[in-house]
């Protein structure tokens, strides 16, 4: 497993992207992202929501109760000003690691 | 851990309680989102719910941090901004209803109830307080009635009592009968005078700055 340290400091960047593909409720969000990380983002689940409610609050998503297969869902939506959060940590986030790849390939 | 105490230990660290209802109704939908796949994969019901708490992490910490989103000061302000918000609109919805009753009464000329309307008058009388508007003359055994509207000017900085009574006095200026005032309401009032018909058939209304106004009944029709 990968260290925590690096999954929480990138959450927002994850979980805004998933929902800029889709609205989703929590639960989707995990499986989601477990999905596209061959499981090396196996987070504890309920860790994803301080982050959702906190999103929320800084109103880069909003959340309405939604009817899903039967059940009523808090179903969270990205926001205008979240795509162009999630554009900026985007952007961050590529130079970041390319300059981490930079320096680590001279390890050999 | 069961269900139910697992999202006690996370909800019990959430200070503003109004929002803990949400929370916990959040959390126990991921929690049975996650048994119902894995009982799709063949594990039974209660050691899925097993497996599905544990994948949760540790309540207490989820609890705390979510309270931080939580928080009680933002969240009381909210509900006593609501709260404050529908305390005034209360009084204003009253405030609104009772401006329309009394709208109605300054734009209804007055009858008396149960007496007949023998002649329309509709003689508009200006002071400084107020203006007043004489109606209509009404009969009722024996007895005849003048009935008025008054209207506040809204200008005019009053001392003391409302001054839009007036007196019904002889051709001498002698008092004959005072205006009883009726119905007070924001913008003015109404009221009546009874009085007992004169020969001439003209009568003196005396206002209160000494303002005399003739009406003579024969030239609104009396007969």
């Amino acid at each position: 497993m990968i260290d925590k340290g690096y999954i929480s400091g990138s959450t927002r960047l994850l979980v805004l992207n998933v929902l800029q593909e889709k609205a989703c409720h929590g639960y989707e969000i995990i499986k989601v992202l477990k999905l596209r990380s061959n499981d090396v983002f196996d987070m504890k689940e309920g860790t994803l929501y301080p982050i959702l409610h906190k999103l929320e609050n800084d109103e880069y998503i909003i959340s309405k109760n939604e009817m899903v297969n039967g059940r009523m869902r808090k179903v969270y939506h990205i926001t205008d000003k979240g795509v162009k959060v999630l554009a900026e940590d985007k952007a961050q986030w590529k130079e970041f690691s390319s300059a981490v790849n930079q320096v680590i390939a001279f390890g050999g | 851990m069961k269900r139910e105490e697992f999202l006690q230990l996370i909800t019990k660290q959430i200070q503003y309680v109004f929002d803990r209802k949400d929370i916990e109704e959040e959390l126990n939908q991921h929690i049975e989102d996650s048994i119902l796949d894995m009982v799709d994969d063949g594990i039974q019901y209660l050691e899925a719910e097993k497996i599905a708490i544990q994948q949760m992490g540790n309540p207490v910490e989820i609890g705390k941090q979510l309270n931080k989103e939580h928080h009680p000061l933002v969240g009381y302000l909210l509900l006593l901004s609501k709260i404050v918000i529908c305390l005034l609109i209360i009084p204003m919805i009253l405030i609104g209803i009772i401006l329309v009753r009394d709208m109605y009464y300054v734009f209804t000329p007055t009858t008396v109830s149960g007496a007949e309307t023998i002649l329309k008058i509709h003689e508009q009388v200006d002071i400084p307080t107020h203006r007043i508007m004489i109606d209509n003359l009404c009969y009722k055994d024996d007895t005849y009635y003048l009935t008025y509207r008054s209207l506040k000017n809204f200008g005019y900085s009053r001392t003391g009592w409302d001054t839009d009574s007036f007196d019904i006095v002889d051709v001498t200026g002698e008092f004959l009968m005072g205006s009883s005032f009726r119905d007070s309401n924001l913008f003015g009032g109404a009221g009546y005078a009874i009085f007992k018909m004169p020969e001439d058939r003209v009568l003196y209304l005396r206002f209160q700055n000494e303002k005399l106004v003739v009406i003579d009944l024969l030239e609104y029709g009396y007969e």
